[in-house]
């Protein structure tokens, strides 16, 4: 099976990007645990200090550890992007499985509908949604709507790729075989099937991961997202907006910074991974 | 022409020349178009229906009043009126109007416009109908020819001639109809066709581009006319209000030049532009106050806390002011305890008392309204519940943000749970006027004029802008009646001594009781590239086109 998926002459090296990105994600991922400082405890007689013994990064306009805050808002981010895009692949892969697989009405319901989705403007959609949200809302519950919601309008791609496949992979001889020896359709679905849709799956979460963790940064940015006190990349860098913080404290634009590499690393990752299961023409 | 009269007439040149280059009498040019930077749009074009300070900041331009308050004196000049008299009872003013005067789509204007805008004020939809009460009594006005006017006040009013001030003056022709349909409030909205909307200001409206700019064109029929030729102003050819709600992007645009000037700057942005060569004013404490509103309305969820006296004074114990003060404003303000700003300096009262922030006390109050703390150090009620709420704050305003975020800190300490909620202004400004769907808000006000009466709509029960619990039938509260009834006094008393000592006792029952916590009175900080002529700043809003019509702009467009 495999062997068949795997077309040997175009693999890209996968393991720079891979690893680069493993270990971006597992500092970001364990970086509250490295916070020198309560990332949310305010010192007003510090606040936008440079960097000190005490606060390597110096303090921003509350007087908190900009370190601190960064390592957190890491975490955090980089959460929010596994999150999304483990709950979007689910969503796509049973879709797009289900409608390729069966075909017929279920498969022109559920692609109609993800043309809607696909033509959705998501950030309108969140903008308007948020203003009629309950304001009392905790900051992670926002974020947790609004990943949710952009879950449910994000499926669509990943279901077009995967029904596309499945449409494929059914003509396969196997496939064929498989039936005439007399193998219950669900049985060729999950064994002969499924696992051949896996590999697209691998890369296009490496595709999604840095759109929503790019997503969360836009909305916390625009104020819909992580609210304050809670650090994200996206309040992070909101704080340094202003002209002047941008000019005294460059330092605190390392959120963006450090996302170059991120979405780099993904989009290198994703490549081989595509090319490594390609199917075979 | 003889050799002499050649010397005379060189000599002559040479003096008006000379006399063009000093200070002071700088040759104004005609032309040109104003850029000015504005953060929130604005809501509609109706002076009636008008709340929100970015819609006055556009209209003011397009209107003139009667008697208009010079924002650099904080005196009377005559405006639509050229004089008038006051009857020794000071009940009332017979106003004479200006001759030849028109509307800018060039229909005369007359006393039957005067009568009709103060109909129009009075109407039960209008937002400044609480203004032109007294006692609860409207003023009326009497037409006793096409050129004068007299108001009859049902009882003596301080300042009466103040009155008058920003009270658009309206184009009868244009405006009855929807009036007499009851339909007003939604006349001008900002979709109406700009030619539709005619005033008596410097300018007309020429476009609005929601999201990009709101463009005014001169008015040819302008009556104001400038001090040497006798031309009529205004000097500019228009002014375009940039619509830009993050004050970075303004900055930029204020640094490459496509912006002359900033009407309002965040403190975080002066040492940037003082850097750069920009011309930055600071006037000092100016007459706006920052507050924390709480939702004191019946259908509060909230109430049962809020409505607790020992509860907001202890969050207003908890509040770090000095804090706010250094870090937001980066020293650029003054902490303040009660509504009046020390830039107010007639009627700032020095017997409020200014406590230093005290989280033991306030937790000493807490205790005394029954409330208690869990396990974990959170804030309980009597019933046990858990005691959160949110505070609203408008995204457009940097400084109002971090002190809504340095609330949310200072409160944590006494176990409260608050969540921020950053929204767009005009969502804000909807929530707590119109649908009420708040908990609590930072908000700001003031910056009109220094007199209390400019107060009256937001200290009366009955005042739209009395943002904890407006547009009560009847004070819901003794302390509401009994600042009711103050602020009804001090509007009839006529000696000034006495009418301070009513307006000082308001100040105290408010801070006593505090529906709002008063937090930070901001400097007034603004900046020009350095071409704009006749630039006069004042504490008094609007700081810099207060004189739109007196502006201009100097040859060449420095960089700053």
């Amino acid at each position: 099976m495999s062997a068949e998926a795997t077309s040997s002459s175009r693999r890209l090296p996968a393991t720079p990007g891979v690893v680069a990105l493993i270990i971006l994600v597992l500092l970001l991922v364990l970086g509250p645990l490295l916070a020198p400082h309560d990332p949310v405890e305010q010192h007003r007689e510090i606040a936008n200090t440079g960097p000190s013994p005490h606060n390597w990064l110096g303090a921003d306009e509350y007087g908190r550890d900009v370190l601190s805050r960064f390592l957190a808002g890491g975490s955090w981010s980089i959460l929010t992007g596994v999150a999304a895009t483990a709950l979007v692949l689910i969503l796509g892969w049973s879709i797009g499985g289900l409608a390729g697989f069966k075909g017929g009405w279920l498969d022109q319901v559920c692609m109609r509908i993800g043309e809607v989705m696909l033509s959705l403007p998501w950030l309108y959609v969140l903008i308007g949604l948020r203003a009629v949200l309950p304001l009392d809302m905790k900051p992670r519950a926002v974020v947790a709507t609004m990943l949710a919601i952009i879950a449910l309008v994000s499926w669509a791609r990943p279901a077009r790729l995967v029904r596309g496949l499945v449409l494929t992979l059914s003509q396969k001889g196997y496939v064929e075989a498989a039936r005439g020896f007399g193998v219950p359709e669900w049985k060729i679905f999950l064994r002969h099937i499924l696992p051949g849709t896996l590999g697209i799956l691998g890369a296009q979460a490496l595709v999604l991961f840095p759109r929503f963790v790019l997503a969360e940064v836009t909305l916390s940015f625009l104020g819909l997202g992580v609210g304050e006190p809670e650090p994200s990349w996206g309040t992070l860098i909101l704080g340094v907006k202003q002209a002047y913080l941008l000019r005294e404290q460059w330092w605190r634009l390392l959120p963006v910074l450090l996302m170059l590499p991120l979405f780099v690393s993904c989009a290198v990752a994703a490549r081989s991974f595509a090319d490594r299961y390609r199917p075979a023409r | 022409m003889s050799r002499v009269a050649v010397a005379v007439c060189a000599l002559i040149l040479s003096c008006a020349a000379l006399l063009g280059d000093a200070p002071g009498r700088e040759q104004p040019n005609w032309g040109g178009v104003l850029h000015v930077a504005q953060r929130a749009e604005p809501k509609t074009f109706n002076p009636v229906s008008a709340i929100d300070a970015p819609s006055f900041e556009v209209l003011r331009r397009l209107h003139s009043d009667l008697i208009t308050i010079d924002r650099f004196t904080q005196k009377t000049v005559p405006g639509l009126a050229e004089s008038w008299t006051r009857s020794s009872d000071g009940t009332r003013y017979v106003l004479k109007l200006r001759k030849g005067v028109r509307f800018s789509d060039g229909a005369p204007f007359s006393a039957d416009d005067v009568v009709f805008s103060w109909s129009a004020y009075l109407d039960e939809s209008s937002q400044q109908r609480d203004l032109l009460l007294i006692d609860g009594q409207p003023i009326r006005v009497l037409k006793k020819n096409d050129l004068t006017v007299e108001f009859v006040l049902p009882k003596p009013y301080a300042v009466g001639d103040r009155l008058f001030d920003s009270l658009a003056m309206l184009p009868r022709h244009r405006l009855e109809a929807s009036w007499k349909a009851g339909k007003l409030a939604d006349a001008w909205p900002v979709s109406v066709a700009p030619s539709d909307v005619v005033g008596l200001g410097p300018f007309r409206l020429k476009a609005y581009k929601p999201g990009e700019a709101v463009v005014l064109e001169r008015n040819p029929y302008y009556w104001q006319t400038s001090q040497s030729g006798g031309m009529n102003l205004p000097y500019l050819d228009g002014i375009e209000f940039r619509l830009l709600a993050d004050e970075g992007a303004q900055l930029a645009r204020f640094v490459t030049g496509d912006i002359d000037v900033l009407n309002r700057l965040s403190m975080n942005a002066v040492s940037y532009l003082e850097s750069r060569g920009a011309v930055i004013t600071d006037l000092g404490p100016g007459l706006e106050y920052n507050f924390l509103c709480f939702n004191l309305s019946p259908g509060s969820p909230k109430l049962s806390w809020f409505g607790s006296r020992e509860f907001r004074l202890a969050l207003s114990a908890a509040t770090d002011r000095e804090g706010m003060a250094r870090v937001a404003f980066h020293g650029r303000a003054t902490p303040i305890w009660g509504n009046v700003s020390p830039g107010n300096r007639l009627w700032y009262s020095s017997r409020i008392p200014r406590p230093t922030r005290s989280v033991p006390q306030a937790k000493e109050l807490l205790r005394k309204a029954g409330f208690r703390w869990n396990g974990n150090g959170q804030l309980i009620d009597a019933g046990g519940a858990r005691v959160e709420f949110s505070i609203l704050v408008a995204t457009s305003s940097p400084e109002r943000m971090q002190m809504a975020t340095m609330l949310q800190s200072d409160f944590a300490e006494l176990g409260l749970s608050v969540t921020v909620a950053p929204l767009e202004s005009r969502s804000v400004v909807e929530r707590v006027t119109k649908t009420r769907q708040f908990d609590t808000a930072v908000l700001g006000l003031g910056g009109g004029d220094a007199d209390p009466n400019s107060e009256v709509n937001v200290l009366l029960s009955s005042g739209r802008s009395h943002l904890w619990n407006p547009n009560q039938k009847q004070p819901g509260t003794a302390w509401e009646a009994e600042i009711d009834s103050l602020m009804a006094r001090q509007m009839v008393t006529l000696n000034p001594a006495e009418r301070k000592k009513l307006y000082d006792r308001v100040q105290e029952i408010v801070v006593d009781q505090s529906p709002m916590i008063f937090l930070v009175s901001p400097n007034v900080v603004v900046a020009q590239r350095g071409n704009v002529g006749n630039f006069r700043p004042a504490v008094m809003d609007h700081f810099t086109l207060w004189n739109a019509g007196e502006l201009f702009l100097r040859k060449g467009r420095p960089a700053p």
